[in-house]
């Protein structure tokens, strides 16, 4: 019995470690970044011999020079409405074409999933992908941004599935009441799966944020690049050989393209502890009862 | 069940060929309303002698730029404007997609009527499919481009004996190799040094050799670079590149000189070199910042790197904070047994090539903007800015005032990116003296195939050689693979990559395009 508590504690010990290391390992990179976007440049040498070196001086001087012109800021704004209204909009046209893929009285239902899980093994490719957006006039519209990401199959799948597990009898009930489908839909189906929503919502809150792709295809104006696309731009343009006066430009100091990863990536940080105790719970709801 | 599923299948069937059918006729459609407006335009053109009265020419230009983007309404392209008569869109993808952006672009069929391929972008291609048109007729309205563009630059945009584009001109040689002269001082390795800064610090590569040999006895410091291109100038020493598909011109041959005598030479004493320490072991793996750092803490003796090292580190890094008395200074490379010294393979196809579409609408016109843009006035503008805002002129010298400081002043300066000491003085005061003396003085070893049409035999195995050969001298440099196994090297080369084969398919290819006799 004794031993057996013994193990036990050592197995756990060894499950903490093991946890320990992959964390450090993830977060040794972040705190690098962090800390390198707040010393002064003289001192950056000390910083990559030795993470726990703390640097004599804290340097702001990098997060000013980011804030001095207006591409960041525009950026932004760019990027929240995208995240903001994309993820909305996603969300809507997901559920309004997930829920009546979850009735078994929808006709053609079949052949209906089929085309949508189709679009997860193929699709028409680059090129024609372009085409399609182009002769939509999308071309170097914020919408260009939006609408070609709009539903996931993916996640449609996950809430369709979700929608399965509710049981039948509910929705019986509530008809003999004198409910329509979209009362149906708002107030019963969707109360009752805030968490799935919750964590699908953070998948395409994600997406939005983190999609650049997009932003090169069909963007040409400057002025409606999202942020990720500057902030690649700001990252890499000092790693090509191309340029005769490489790193002269203030955007390709270390410490500036540190402190551009940091205000890139701590908005979308910010939202995860508020939707992750849904995010586990949702994602097993959804799979288990599948 | 099954029967509805048939059906259903019929109708997707259907509306898919339908979908097919309409983009198909619509395309026909748009392609009929194109060439009608080309016959148009070109019916326009003869009886517009009169080019005043023509209203302004309006077309998209699409190019690489790394730094700042002009604000709005930028003053500069409004002058550039008035002056060509044009109405121009100036489209800068982001850099590290450019490549795709243009071929998207091209493959969509909707693209810029002026568009900027770099160096090792495959224009070639696509202008045998008919995305763009040979100028050699159209030259005769850029006398500016004929007389500045050299013809070795014309050569590199030369396909089946006809000219494909307006090459860029760049500065060939923006490297520097550098050295801690306050060390060369201290440990008493070389007299007056300072006097003769660029010039023959090195007489042999034994110099070369005891210097750094010194360095590693008593600073332990050593050579250092980014990757197998940033040994250039100890390949140098040997007149050999550390590239593939490089060729030089020897006599009337044409040698490729990963197969060459003098590349086993290199390898024998570059071998010696990092068998005994002097070179970084890092060097393949280093990244511009790790070289800056090696050069700050003293753990470099000599760099190769851009020209403007000294300039990051007094400046931006504040070096003397770190050490007061380290001194990074340029040095020439050393040179070798038989009298050869490189610093760099010259690169003219950096910078690339501007080509027209062939859907432009009169590309007489593009021809005449770039031509106003390389020389005079256009010149001027597009790399100064405006006198008076961006510049003044004192004792004959420019200075850029504070507005003509900001980046983006020089964006529309795409044409002629080459060493011209009014600017970089100006832009960096005694700083560009490095630039200027890698520009002018140090020299560079001429690859003949530069940026050659890839034919069938290249297209099949040239990337594997490639790779092969790149991998091969790297282990013989850290002496991975000893240099006994020169011969088998070769062997394989030519019997597993049709080294040989693709030697000769290049060459015939430079010939086909008017560029060997």
């Amino acid at each position: 019995m004794v031993k057996r508590v013994i193990g036990e504690r050592i197995w756990q010990m060894l499950i903490y470690l093991v946890l320990i290391i992959v964390a450090a390992v993830t977060l040794f990179p972040f705190l690098y970044v962090l800390l390198v976007s707040f010393t002064p440049l003289v001192e950056v040498p000390n910083v990559s011999k030795s993470i726990l070196y703390i640097p004599k001086q804290v340097d702001l001087s990098a997060y000013g020079q980011i804030f001095e012109t207006d591409t960041i800021p525009q950026a932004y704004k760019i990027s929240i409405f995208v995240t903001v209204v994309g993820t909305l909009l996603s969300l809507l046209v997901t559920v309004l074409t997930a829920y009546p893929l979850s009735r078994k009285n929808l006709p053609g239902r079949g052949i209906l999933l089929f085309m949508i899980v189709f679009t997860m093994l193929f699709n028409g490719g680059l090129i024609p992908t372009y085409l399609v957006v182009k002769s939509l006039r999308l071309i170097d519209k914020i919408w260009a941004l939006i609408i070609p990401s709009l539903v996931s199959a993916f996640n449609l799948i996950i809430i369709k599935n979700y929608f399965l597990t509710i049981p039948d009898s509910l929705e019986e009930s509530v008809k003999l009441d004198g409910a329509n489908d979209f009362v149906i839909l708002f107030k019963i189906m969707l109360p009752l799966s805030a968490p799935m929503l919750a964590t699908i919502a953070l998948f395409y809150a994600v997406g939005y944020w983190n999609a650049f792709f997009n932003a090169i295809l069909y963007i040409n104006n400057s002025n409606l690049y999202p942020l990720q696309v500057v902030l690649r731009q700001i990252l890499f343009s000092a790693s090509s050989n191309i340029v005769l006066d490489i790193e002269t430009t203030k955007a390709s100091l270390l410490t500036v393209r540190m402190a551009v990863i940091i205000v890139a990536t701590v908005p979308i940080l910010m939202v995860y502890p508020f939707l992750q105790k849904y995010f586990t719970q949702g994602i097993l709801l959804g799979s288990i009862k599948e | 069940m099954k029967k509805r599923y048939k059906l259903w299948l019929l109708i997707l069937a259907a509306s898919f060929l339908l979908s097919v059918l309409a983009g198909c006729s619509r395309n026909q459609d748009q392609k009929a309303v194109h060439e009608d407006s080309k016959e148009a335009s070109i019916e326009g053109r003869d009886d517009s002698t009169v080019q005043q009265e023509e209203p302004p020419y309006e077309f998209d230009w699409m190019y690489q730029w790394i730094r700042e983007l002009p604000p709005d309404n930028d003053p500069i392209k409004q002058i550039i404007e008035k002056d060509t008569n044009t109405k121009f869109n100036v489209i800068i993808p982001p850099p590290n997609e450019y490549a795709e952006k243009v071929q998207i672009a091209v493959a969509s069929g909707d693209y810029p009527e002026l568009i900027q391929f770099m160096g090792g972008m495959d224009w070639k291609t696509l202008a045998q499919q008919g995305a763009f048109i040979p100028i050699d007729d159209l030259l005769q309205y850029g006398p500016n481009l004929q007389k500045i563009i050299p013809e070795e630059n014309w050569n590199l945009v030369k396909m089946d004996g006809k000219i494909w584009g307006v090459p860029l001109l760049n500065v060939r040689n923006p490297v520097q190799l550098f050295i801690r002269l306050d060390w060369i001082e201290e440990l008493g390795l070389g007299d007056g040094w300072e006097d003769k800064l660029g010039e023959e610090n090195f007489k042999t590569i034994d110099d070369f050799y005891n210097v750094l040999k010194a360095f590693k006895e008593h600073k332990n410091a050593t050579y250092t670079c980014n990757g197998i291109g940033g040994l250039a100038p100890l390949f140098g020493a040997f007149g050999v590149m550390p590239g593939s598909d490089f060729y030089i011109k020897e006599g009337n041959e044409i040698l490729r000189v990963t197969q060459h005598p003098r590349m086993k030479d290199a390898l024998a004493w570059i071998n010696k070199l990092y068998q005994e320490g002097l070179i970084d072991p890092e060097f393949i793996t280093n990244k511009s910042e790790q070289l800056t750092n090696k050069a700050l803490e003293g753990r470099a003796g000599m760099v190769y790197d851009i020209w403007n090292l000294p300039f990051r580190l007094d400046v931006q890094h504040k070096i003397q904070e770190i050490d007061p008395n380290a001194k990074w200074v340029r040095t020439n490379p050393p040179k070798g047994p038989e009298g050869y010294a490189y610093l760099k393979d010259d690169s003219r196809v950096m910078d690339g090539v501007f080509m027209i579409s062939a859907k432009a609408k009169d590309p007489k016109r593009l021809i005449q903007f770039l031509d106003y843009l390389i020389d005079g006035k256009g010149y001027e503008v597009s790399q100064y800015g405006i006198e008076g805002i961006h510049f003044v002129r004192k004792d004959g010298k420019i200075e850029f005032t504070e507005e003509g400081k900001a980046e983006w002043v020089a964006v529309y300066g795409k044409m002629r990116h080459i060493w011209d000491p009014d600017f970089w003085y100006a832009k960096y005061s005694k700083y560009a003296e490095n630039l200027e003396d890698a520009a002018m003085e140090n020299p560079v070893l001429l690859n003949v195939a530069e940026a050659f049409t890839p034919g069938p035999i290249w297209k099949q195995y040239g990337a594997d050689l490639n790779r092969y050969e790149q991998e091969m001298l790297l282990k013989f440099i850290i002496g991975e693979e000893p240099l006994d196994k020169w011969d088998e090297y070769v062997k394989a080369a030519n019997e597993v990559y049709h080294a040989q084969e693709i030697s000769e398919e290049i060459i015939e290819g430079l010939k086909a395009d008017g560029r060997l006799n």
